[in-house]
C-alpha cells in the first residue's frame, strides 16, 4: 500500500516521497490465524451451536453429532425447536404445566404436534418416491427416520429432575432415543 | 533516453506484490473464524424406560441377563442388581468422598471392571437419580458406566478404552 505525501521541508522544489507501508507483521499474523483456523476447522455431519446460557457437561463421548430437533433447557425456560415452551423458575418447572401423567402438558402438545408433521412429510416422500428395490442401505436410512430421536442440550447445573420430566414428556409423545449434547473433555 | 529509463527500472528494489495474497486472506480469515469451533461437541445415547411399549425400550435389547441399577443419591452412589454382580454381591455403596462431598466414581468404576468380567454380555445399565442431583453428575455416571477410561492401542483406529455398560436406561426414581 502506497501514500504520496508532498513535502517542502528541506527543498525548495516540491519533492513527492513514497511511502511504503511495511505489512510483514500483519502478514505474519494472517498466516498464524490462518493455520490455527484450518487447523481447528472441522468437517462434521452437523455442527451444534450451544445457546450461550446453556453451559453444557463434559463428557469422554467421541460420538459426533447428528442433525435432529432439538430441546435447549436452560435455567430460565425449555426451548423445543427454537421457541420457548415453559419457563424454568428457581430450577424447576412449575406444577401448573403438569398433567395427570405427569408430562409436561405445553411440551407434550408441541413435540407431538412436530412428529406429526414429520409423518406427514415422510408419508409424503414415501408415496412420491420412485419404486425401486429395496437395498440395504435405504433400510438404514428409513430406520434412521423412523427413531425419533430428539437431541437435548442441558444446562449442566440443573437438577436432573427437570431435565427427566423433559425426558418422559417426549417419550409420552413417541420420541424413544435421547442424545446429549455434551461438550468433549480435553478439547 | 531509452537507455536512461532503463538503467532506471533496473536500480529499483524488486517488490513481491502481496495484495492477490491479501486479499485472500482478508477472506478467508473471517469466513473461517464465523464456522471455527471453539470446543468440539459430542453427543451421549440413552433411553427412558416407561410405560409406552413404542419408546419405553431398553437399547437395542429386550433380554437383558443381568440387570445393573444404579442410584445417584444425595448421601452417595449405590449400584444394585436383583441377582450377585460380582463376588457374590448383589449392592454396593459408595459414599461421598471428602473433601468436596464428590461422588466416588473412580470407586464405581472400579467395581464395574469387576463386574464386566463375571458378566461379559451385559451392556446395558439403568440410572435413578434423585431429586437435587445435578444433570452434570448424571453425565460423569454414564461417562464411567460407559468404558474403563484405560485406551489402549488398537489396530484398526485411534486407541480405544474397553467398554463397560454402553447403553443407559433412565428411570423415573419412586
Amino acid at each position: 500500500m502506497r501514500k504520496t505525501i508532498s513535502s517542502k521541508r528541506g527543498s525548495r522544489r516540491n519533492r513527492i516521497q513514497d511511502i511504503d507501508l511495511n505489512i510483514t507483521s500483519m502478514m505474519d499474523i494472517f498466516t498464524i490465524l490462518l493455520v490455527f483456523l484450518l487447523k481447528s476447522y472441522s468437517v462434521t455431519e452437523a455442527v451444534l451451536i450451544a445457546p450461550k446460557d446453556v453451559a453444557l457437561p463434559t463428557s469422554t463421548s467421541q460420538i459426533d453429532p447428528k442433525v435432529s430437533i432439538d430441546i435447549q433447557i436452560s435455567k430460565t425456560s425449555v426451548v423445543f425447536d427454537g421457541k420457548p415452551v415453559v419457563a424454568v423458575i428457581d430450577g424447576k418447572i412449575d406444577r401448573s404445566y403438569y398433567d395427570e401423567n405427569n408430562l409436561i402438558a405445553p411440551l407434550l402438545k408441541v413435540i407431538q404436534d412436530k412428529l406429526k408433521s414429520f409423518e406427514y412429510i415422510a408419508q409424503l416422500r414415501q408415496d412420491n418416491a420412485p419404486q425401486v428395490e429395496d437395498t440395504g442401505e435405504e433400510g438404514e436410512e428409513e430406520d434412521e427416520t423412523a427413531e425419533k430421536s430428539i437431541l437435548v442440550m442441558a444446562h449442566k447445573e440443573l437438577d436432573f429432575k427437570v431435565v427427566e420430566d423433559v425426558l418422559y414428556t417426549a417419550a409420552g409423545a413417541g420420541v424413544g432415543k435421547f442424545r446429549f449434547a455434551v461438550q468433549k473433555l480435553g478439547e | 533516453m531509452g537507455k536512461a529509463s532503463d538503467r532506471s527500472r533496473t536500480n529499483k528494489d524488486p517488490a513481491l506484490t502481496m495484495f492477490p495474497m491479501m486479499n485472500l486472506m482478508v477472506i478467508l480469515v473471517p469466513f473461517l473464524l464465523t464456522s471455527a469451533a471453539f470446543y468440539h461437541m459430542a453427543i451421549v445415547n440413552t433411553t427412558v424406560l416407561t410405560d409406552n411399549p413404542e419408546t419405553g425400550k431398553i437399547q437395542d435389547t429386550q433380554i437383558i441377563p443381568l440387570d445393573l441399577y444404579l442410584y445417584l443419591k444425595a448421601e452417595g452412589l449405590t449400584l444394585e442388581s436383583s441377582r450377585p454382580m460380582y463376588e457374590g454381591k448383589s449392592r454396593v455403596d459408595f459414599p461421598m468422598l471428602p473433601p468436596g462431598n464428590t461422588y466416588d466414581f473412580p470407586g464405581l468404576r472400579d467395581i464395574l471392571i469387576k463386574v464386566k468380567t463375571e458378566n461379559e454380555l451385559v451392556t446395558t445399565m439403568f440410572i435413578l437419580a434423585d431429586p437435587g442431583v445435578t444433570y452434570d453428575n448424571v453425565i460423569k455416571a454414564i461417562d464411567h458406566c460407559r468404558d474403563d477410561g484405560k485406551p489402549v492401542p488398537s489396530p484398526e483406529g485411534p486407541p480405544m478404552p474397553r467398554e463397560l455398560f454402553p447403553k443407559v436406561t433412565i428411570m423415573r426414581a419412586q
